[in-house]
């Protein structure tokens, strides 16, 4: 007979747990201490045991147990297909765990990774590679009308020259080659060109340089995204500790 | 006779001493050796008066009469001292052989007083290697050594003269024709075999074999540098019939030669020099380095407690700073922060303006929409108040809804704000929106899915009543990804939402894909919504167009809620940059000053 508990019981042992562990977190802010460190491996621990049940709900019980108990020959099951494959190459992945046999384990890693790769190279082609660089090569008509964004004019044609400079220079700046004797030497230098003002010194090759300079500008947009989420993550974590310290304290209170 | 010695007969005998009548030194035959002596420096006056002892007073006379052992020119010394009365007190010894060949003695301590038998009578104190060194006419002749003392080896070798060696000329050039080559050099070792009998005898004899005595264990190195046993061990001498005559070169026609191919052509054991290895530094170098590598693997490695670094109080007035401004407007709402005038270009693509309809407002209300939940609980803060408005706008238009997640714990996240939102429009779990759980197997379980999705899930999540999660008449006309009338990930990371664009575009047809992201990832996945051939239908990012498109649809929601938050924490962090900037700049200029 299974046990019931009172959802609102559960709900705020719950609530009480979940601040205690926040807290615990926070506690990093203090220095690492023993508090952040049980929290952090209860929480590892917590989301392996976790995973491990789903996996066995909603992979193995019904895909691998399921149709050896339930076990159906009629012609429209397709057993070999559906059944007796899964379960040999199963049963020869689990060979690895011996010694002598476990070699035959081979042939479900390499089906394993052979499709995996295959599948992502696949992707990564007609997906990205092909897409990507069609996008880089947009034409300079300024009759052209942007699909997603509706920009024309000037403004695509700023955004298209500049899409094509960054794309050109930060492939330049990772030059898959080395030059023999410079490993370490930098991408570009300086030089001095006589300008009516003087000498003013100009990055040369240019074009690794504002490669440099576009990667470096895609690095800041992105720890400003990162802050800006953790920011939300901080947010929704201190408005969490306020509600429950709220409903805690109006819960004890009677009448409250 | 010297002065000195005059002298000493005067202390001696108490008489003056007749001149001219002794002969002075190195005159007579029997002395001249003695005389061709060279004078030595205060010889003539002899020692000083008083210090003759008293052995040497008495000495001449013990010795005075001996027999015929006696040399001759000792006894005309003893003959003149004894006439002059030195030596008339002492009795002759008797007869004794004197000793012939006597060794000399190295003892140089005093003498005692009275005469010695040791002494050689009438040697007047000389010492006995002086004695010796008499020539061998006047000293008496030394027995010769019996046969039966000499060698074996030696006794057949009496050099009486009456034959003669044979010689090996003097290689002496004496200047008449050409020089002479100079002799090659020789192993001599070789040459070992070719000593004659007689000296063959003389090499010490075989030590019998003793049980008492361990045999000798050489060491490992030594027996791996023992010569080979090449050559043999026993040399056999051909008769000179059977010797090879020498055909060529310096020594053609002669017999008996040796062959310079055992020599050369032989093999042999390797000499010494090859043995010790030729080591540079660099090779020793490495030897050295693997040797402590060796070295290393045996050595039990120490646990070295971690370091702590000590927080700074720069780290707490900063963690106290974020806290109060992102706590202080999330208990009291204060400050508050304007909202977002105007909605961004992309939300406009994406919800309409309230004149133009959105993607949303034209997917067809009787097709699911596929909504994939993939990201972490960690997220959850970011994600459901971006995700949010979304699924309020699918809700608003009672759009069926289907879930999915790539992560264990994607389902869970995904019932949890589908709850939050669902009390509000009245959806109802299997009747509205269903779960179909985990799709494990990344990129190829996501191509399948998009080809057969029955195939790829079986089991749903949290289909309580349902024999498969395909029994829900939610997903009763759905078989392929086009079948949903909307595709939209809800990710924090750009690799989810790369893998679902490339893998799941192809079957999308005509369904737009939606992609909520976060606003780290949104750099990254941006290039596939604005392209000529986007692969990205529409975008959502960020609290601010969240808060928009909560306006948008006149409700308040997460977003709204966390705004002021959002917006106090990200004054500060503003701010912080700010200063950071200015003390790195301030510590750049002022540093170089100070050096």
């Amino acid at each position: 007979m299974p046990i019931q508990l009172d959802p609102v019981l559960v709900e705020t042992l719950g609530t009480v747990l979940a601040a205690v562990l926040t807290v615990m977190v926070l506690s990093y802010i203090l220095g690492d201490n023993a508090l952040f460190r049980a929290a952090s491996y209860l929480f590892v621990g917590v989301a392996s045991g976790y995973a491990a049940s789903v996996a066995w709900q909603q992979v193995l019980e019904p895909r691998l147990v399921e149709p050896i108990v339930r076990l159906d020959l009629s012609p429209g099951r397709n057993f070999l297909a559906n059944v007796a494959v899964p379960i040999g190459l199963v049963a020869l992945l689990a060979l690895r765990l011996v010694p002598g046999p476990g070699r035959l384990g081979g042939l479900s890693v390499a089906l394993l990774i052979g499709v995996g790769a295959a599948t992502v190279v696949g992707g990564a082609i007609t997906g990205t590679l092909v897409p990507q660089t069609r996008a880089a090569m947009e034409t300079l008509s300024p009759f052209a009308v942007a699909p997603q964004t509706g920009e024309a004019g000037l403004e695509r044609l700023a955004n298209v020259l500049i899409v094509l400079v960054g794309t050109v220079g930060t492939l330049s700046y990772f030059r898959f080659s080395v030059r023999r004797g410079e490993e370490n030497a930098p991408r570009f230098g300086w030089r001095r060109v006589r300008v009516p003002l003087g000498n003013l010194p100009i990055p040369w090759p240019v074009l690794p340089f504002l490669g440099e300079v576009f990667i470096a500008i895609a690095f800041g947009v992105m720890f400003a995204g990162a802050l800006s989420a953790s920011l939300l993550y901080l947010a929704e974590r201190l408005q969490f500790l306020a509600g429950a310290a709220q409903a805690l304290v109006f819960g004890l209170i009677p009448g409250g | 006779m010297p002065d000195w010695l005059a002298r000493l007969r005067e202390e001696v005998t108490g008489e003056p001493a007749p001149e001219g009548t002794a002969p002075a030194a190195g005159r007579g035959g029997d002395l001249e050796w003695l005389g061709a002596m060279p004078a030595v420096e205060g010889e003539e006056e002899g020692p000083p008066p008083g210090d003759v002892p008293e052995w040497i007073e008495g000495g001449p006379a013990e010795a005075g009469e001996e027999g015929g052992a006696v040399p001759e020119w000792l006894a005309r010394i003893r003959e003149r001292a004894r006439g002059e009365g030195v030596m008339e007190d002492v009795a002759p010894p008797e007869a004794e052989p004197a000793p012939a060949a006597e060794t000399p003695s190295m003892e140089f301590g005093p003498l005692p007083p009275q005469p010695s038998t040791d002494q050689a009578p009438g040697s007047l104190g000389l010492p006995d290697w002086l004695l010796a060194a008499k020539p061998a006419d006047e000293a008496p002749a030394p027995s010769p050594p019996a046969e039966a003392e000499a060698p074996a080896w030696l006794r057949g070798v009496t050099d009486d003269g009456s034959q003669e060696l044979p010689r090996v000329p003097a290689l002496v050039f004496d200047g008449e024709g050409a020089l002479p080559e100079p002799a090659p050099e020789i192993d001599l070792s070789s040459l070992s075999a070719q000593l004659p009998e007689w000296m063959g005898e003389s090499r010490p004899a075989e030590p019998a074999e003793r049980p008492d005595l361990a045999p000798a264990t050489l060491p490992a190195w030594l027996e791996a540098m023992r010569p080979v046993d090449t050559f043999r061990s026993v040399i056999e001498f051909e008769s000179s019939e059977d010797q090879v005559v020498e055909s060529a070169g310096p020594l053609a026609g002669l017999r008996g030669v040796l062959m310079a191919e055992p020599v050369v052509a032989m093999p042999r054991a390797a000499a010494g020099e090859v043995t010790r290895l030729e080591v540079n530094e660099r090779q020793y170098a490495q030897a050295e380095l693997l040797h402590r590598l060796i070295e290393d693997e045996r050595r039990e490695a120490r646990i070295r407690p971690a370091v702590r670094p000590r927080p700074s109080v720069l780290r707490w007035v900063v963690g106290a700073a974020m806290l109060l401004a992102v706590g202080l407007p999330a208990v009291t709402g204060l400050p508050g922060f304007a909202l977002p005038a105007f909605a961004p270009q992309d939300l406009v693509r994406l919800a309409g303006d309230g004149v133009n309809p959105g993607l949303i407002d034209n997917v067809a209300p009787d097709r699911p929409v596929l909504l994939v939940f993939d990201y972490d609980a960690g997220a959850t803060g970011e994600m459901e108040s971006v995700a949010g408005p979304l699924l309020a706008h699918l809700m608003q238009r009672g759009i069926p809804i289907a879930t999915l997640s790539t992560r264990p714990g994607g389902s869970v996240l995904a019932e949890r704000l589908l709850a939050q939102e669902a009390a509000a429009y009245n959806y109802v779990r299997g009747q509205d929106f269903i779960h179909l759980g985990y799709l494990p197997g990344g990129p190829a379980a996501i191509q399948l899915f998009a080809a057969s999705p029955r195939q790829a899930v079986s089991a749903g999540f949290l289909t309580e009543g349902l024999p498969s999660v395909w029994d829900s008449p939610i997903l009763a006309g759905v078989a392929g990804l086009s079948d949903f009338g909307l595709l939209a990930v809800v990710t924090s990371g750009s690799e989810e939402a790369r893998e679902w664009i490339e893998q799941g575009d192809p079957y999308l047809g005509d369904s737009p894909l939606v992609v909520v992201v976060s606003a780290g990832a949104e750099p990254l996945v941006r290039p596939y919504y604005e392209s000529t051939d986007p692969k990205v239908q529409g975008i959502l990012s960020g609290l601010t167009s969240a808060v928009a498109y909560e306006q948008r649809l006149g409700k308040v929601g997460l977003a709204h809620a966390r705004w002021g938050s959002y917006g106090g924490g990200l004054l500060a962090a503003e701010v912080f940059v700010a200063l950071g900037a200015v003390a790195g700049i301030a510590g750049a200029v002022i540093r170089p000053r100070r050096r």
